[in-house]
């Protein structure tokens, strides 16, 4: 599942498209105060294939030097992805597939986003991905060095078993501010958090709002040379098996600092007329409150967008 | 050997006993062979060449262009620098000072006191020599393991035919045009597997020494001069070296007290950002004393890079890119079977997670380390006699490793954490040298200076004592040597046990007061911040399991408390 995406957005329609499992961002939109429509620099371009096939296409030929990625909706785990630089690599994709190619149905579909070839590469190398990384045309089969999924990554010759290749955000921020400057990094993770914000924003009215229940996502994010941050993917059920040790014990405390945000601290008593999501601090554990609406609004729900701390996969 | 190494290498005389004209003369001379004279001579010549054929009294305007172009104090860090590298006088003043507290007069002690290797105490010495010995004899058995040679010129790679030529050939549409770079990978994964292929690999990695084997040998010094100091001591050193009072720490390091904000403890956006204010304005100030003086209360991280530079005299300019390069072409030309130990140990290294991306940046900088020689000319005190190598029957050919320094395991700890400084590995690798050569090499010297690491264990153990002598006695008692815990924190300067941040912070300090004094007093503040823990212990297994974890410190409060807050005196 790819994740849930962007439907509505401040009230604006956004191109999406709806799929079985989920909702898909292809461009995202707000409108500023003079109610003009401004584009949210925030998802690379994208497209639903087979349905957006021609638009697609037209956009590829406008610039054909750009390299596209091709992710199935339906799968996880990096399984199925490849990189396109040439039509002619969509047209044996779609003739290999069993079915004739205008009757994919919808579980077939593909997304298919504009590649980001210029990831910040870390001690000038990309080494997350065991390889060191080049953006050369020879190597785009090349899974190990585009994709940083761990699933792929462990069968890797390189693959260390003590490290897992995961690298914390709280190192990278502070190799960021050492080595490019307090100011640029500062406005790097703003960015980050306002990803998040808008993009959970954009689905409020479509996202079950049960006081009974909650949900966690994990952020995809990359960050390019320039020190932009993308957003790539939102998965709506984040792996919580573990690869390592170290990784052991961060899902561990990302499960217990869950718990201590929805959980009310008199669950046990059973008179206790709370529901989930009492808790009114700001920082719980690696958790962090971006916004809480319920102070804007004075609505009744209160919603908790919180940044998960420690880990993600950085390319 | 050693006295045929010193004529080679040159003992390195002292300023020390030298009258101040002498002392002037010499450092001038330094001077003048420094790429700042030359700059300065330069920009008065286009001064003069500027002021086109008007008579111009040289005398009166140097003056004038020194202080409008900045040179002053670019000799003022000139003649700082000098007075640094042979101003171990200084140091070996202290011991001396100390120890002969009621000599009259100083310079009437012989020559030889005052250079640089000397080691006044017998029973040290004795044990420096015995040392090297050992370290020499395990580099001739580990050696002998990989069967290399010591040193052989490198095998020919065989050219790698690029890729491109196919992919070309493939180009339909939407193809972009020309620019197919030189394929890399191809070459970046045989040597990969060369890495693979060589010696140490996929066994137990073996050392030249570690933490344990340089404790051992420390704690075997024992004299049998008479100790005129009658308190009972639960220590482990037996040497009765000279540390710090309580009161003379106090003093010395009051910029760190709690009265005093400081990076590390205080986040308010407003500190910090005057911080920042005050450091870059003292960065275009440039003069090098003065950063040293605001290194005391921490650096924020978006200024280390520069400052630390500034304060080791560590700055790159094309002179230092091209010796650097110059380094990586004898690598590629020559190979060393201490090589392959270094590789393995720089992986055995990134296991951490902390650095395992920057291995690439660590091998570029380790393994040059050891092929420098200049380290060998800058470094304040050699951990041990230099392993020479010889060819033929005696014609010495140099150090070997080319810095005269051997490995520990682990070694990559001290250049570890300043990958996080810079994403230029020059600009990492002169701050590492300057860092090493300056104050971690004390890290693993057997020696009496008052940096070296016997006098930092000796102060953490007083200072354990003197704070806390029910947790000293209750150790005691159940055998216990709080020392072999916090050993491997000093040997190490925290690099594997506390988050990277927290490191810096530590060293910021050891800059600023120009001590390594810090570590001891860190590791003693550790201790004393669980001493109800550790009375609460029973075994061994107890005890050390309180210290297994401590990514969770943070060190500057723990330090201003332990020296300021505890109402000990």
């Amino acid at each position: 599942m790819i994740g849930t995406y962007f439907g509505q957005m401040f009230g604006q329609s956004n191109k999406f498209s709806i799929l079985k499992q989920g909702i898909v961002l292809e461009k995202c939109t707000e409108k500023d105060e003079q109610g003009n429509y401004i584009y949210m620099d925030i998802v690379p371009n994208t497209y639903i294939l087979p349905g957006d096939y021609t638009i697609f296409v037209e956009e590829f030929r406008r610039n054909p030097n750009i390299m596209w990625i091709m992710k199935p909706s339906s799968k996880a785990q990096g399984k199925g992805i490849f990189l396109v630089n040439k039509l002619n690599q969509l047209k044996k994709w779609a003739t290999s597939s069993k079915l004739p190619f205008q009757t994919l149905s919808l579980k077939e579909a593909y997304v298919i986003s504009r590649y980001i070839d210029n990831p910040l590469l870390i001690g000038g190398f990309g080494r997350f991905c065991n390889e060191k990384y080049t953006p050369d045309i020879a190597e785009l089969d090349n899974m190990f060095i585009h994709l940083t999924n761990v699933a792929i990554q462990k069968n890797s010759e390189d693959y260390n078993e003590k490290h897992g290749s995961k690298w914390s955000i709280t190192n990278l921020r502070f190799y960021l501010e050492q080595t490019r400057g307090k100011t640029i990094t500062d406005k790097c993770f703003d960015e980050i958090n306002n990803i998040i914000y808008i993009s959970l924003k954009s689905v409020q009215s479509v996202i079950i709002n049960d006081k009974h229940c909650f949900e966690c996502y994990g952020y995809d994010i990359l960050i390019d040379a320039n020190l932009k941050p993308w957003l790539v993917e939102v998965n709506a059920s984040p792996s919580l098996t573990t690869t390592t040790e170290v990784d052991r014990i961060l899902k561990m405390n990302l499960l217990n600092d869950v718990f201590n945000i929805v959980v009310p601290p008199e669950w046990m008593d059973e008179n206790s007329k709370h529901g989930a999501n009492m808790c009114k601090d700001k920082q719980v554990g690696n958790f962090t409150v971006i916004i809480d609406e319920s102070q804007n609004d004075g609505g009744d729900k209160g919603k908790k967008g919180g940044k998960k701390g420690p880990t993600a996969l950085w390319r | 050997m050693n006295d045929s190494f010193d004529e080679y290498v040159g003992a390195g005389g002292s300023y020390m006993s030298l009258g101040h004209q002498e002392k002037s003369e010499l450092i001038f001379k330094d001077i003048k062979n420094s790429y700042i004279f030359w700059q300065i001579k330069k920009a008065i010549k286009d001064e003069i060449v500027k002021s086109k054929g008007k008579t111009v009294d040289i005398a009166e305007i140097i003056p004038k262009l020194l202080s409008d172009l900045n040179l002053e104090t670019k000799i003022k860090n000139k003649v700082h620098e000098i007075l640094d590298k042979n101003g171990y006088f200084r140091d070996s003043a202290q011991v001396a000072i100390t120890k002969f507290k009621n000599c009259k007069d100083i310079n009437s002690l012989p020559q030889y006191f005052f250079d640089k290797d000397y080691e006044p105490l017998e029973s040290v010495a004795t044990a420096k020599r015995a040392w090297s010995e050992t370290l020499k004899q395990k580099l001739n058995s580990i050696l002998r393991q990989s069967r290399k040679p010591f040193v052989r010129p490198k095998k020919e790679k065989p050219p790698v035919k690029p890729k491109e030529v196919e992919v070309q050939n493939n180009s339909v549409e939407g193809d972009s045009d020309g620019q197919t770079p030189m394929t890399t990978t191809p070459a970046a994964s045989q040597q990969q597997k060369e890495v693979k292929e060589s010696a140490f690999l996929g066994q137990d990695l073996p050392f030249i020494f570690d933490s344990n084997m340089l404790m051992d040998a420390i704690l075997k010094i024992n004299t049998i001069n008479f100790a005129g100091n009658l308190m009972l001591s639960w220590g482990q050193i037996k040497l009765q070296l000279q540390t710090r009072s309580l009161d003379e720490l106090r003093k010395k390091y009051n910029e760190l007290n709690v009265t005093l904000r400081q990076i590390g403890v205080d986040e308010e956006k407003s500190f910090v950002d005057e911080r920042i204010l005050i450091g870059e304005r003292l960065l275009s100030k440039d003069y090098q004393p003065f950063l040293v003086q605001y290194a005391k209360r921490g650096v924020p991280p978006t200024l280390r890079n520069r400052i630390y530079r500034k304060i080791l005299y560590a700055d790159v300019t094309q002179k230092e890119v091209d010796y650097y390069n110059q380094l990586c072409e004898q690598a590629n030309k020559w190979e060393t079977a201490l090589d392959d130990l270094i590789f393995a140990d720089i992986l055995e290294f990134c296991n951490d997670d902390k650095y395992f991306i920057f291995q690439d940046m660590i091998e570029a900088c380790v393994v040059m380390f050891f092929r420098d020689r200049q380290v060998l000319e800058n470094i304040k005190s050699k951990p041990h006699a230099p392993v020479v190598g010889i060819a033929g029957t005696d014609r010495i050919v140099g150090a070997y490793p080319p810095c005269g320094v051997l490995p520990c395991l682990k070694f990559s700890s001290y250049f570890g954490p300043l990958s996080y400084i810079s994403d230029k590995k020059e600009e990492c690798y002169y701050i590492f040298r300057a860092l090493y050569c300056k104050y971690f090499c004390y890290l693993n010297t057997i020696s009496s200076h008052n940096q070296s690491i016997i006098s930092l264990c000796k102060l953490f153990e007083d200072l354990l004592q003197m704070f806390e002598p029910e947790v000293c006695y209750h150790l005691n008692q159940l055998g216990i040597q709080p020392l072999k815990i916090a050993f491997p924190w000093i040997f190490y300067a925290f690099v594997g046990y506390l988050e990277v941040d927290q490191i810096y912070l530590v060293w910021d300090r050891i800059l600023g007061f120009e001590s390594l004094e810090i570590l001891p007093i860190l590791s003693a503040a550790i201790f004393v911040f669980r001493a109800n823990l550790i009375l609460n212990c029973n075994n061994q297994e107890e005890f050390e399991e309180l210290f297994v974890d401590l990514s969770q410190i943070k060190v500057m409060p723990l330090i201003q408390h332990f020296l300021f807050a505890t109402g000990i005196n």
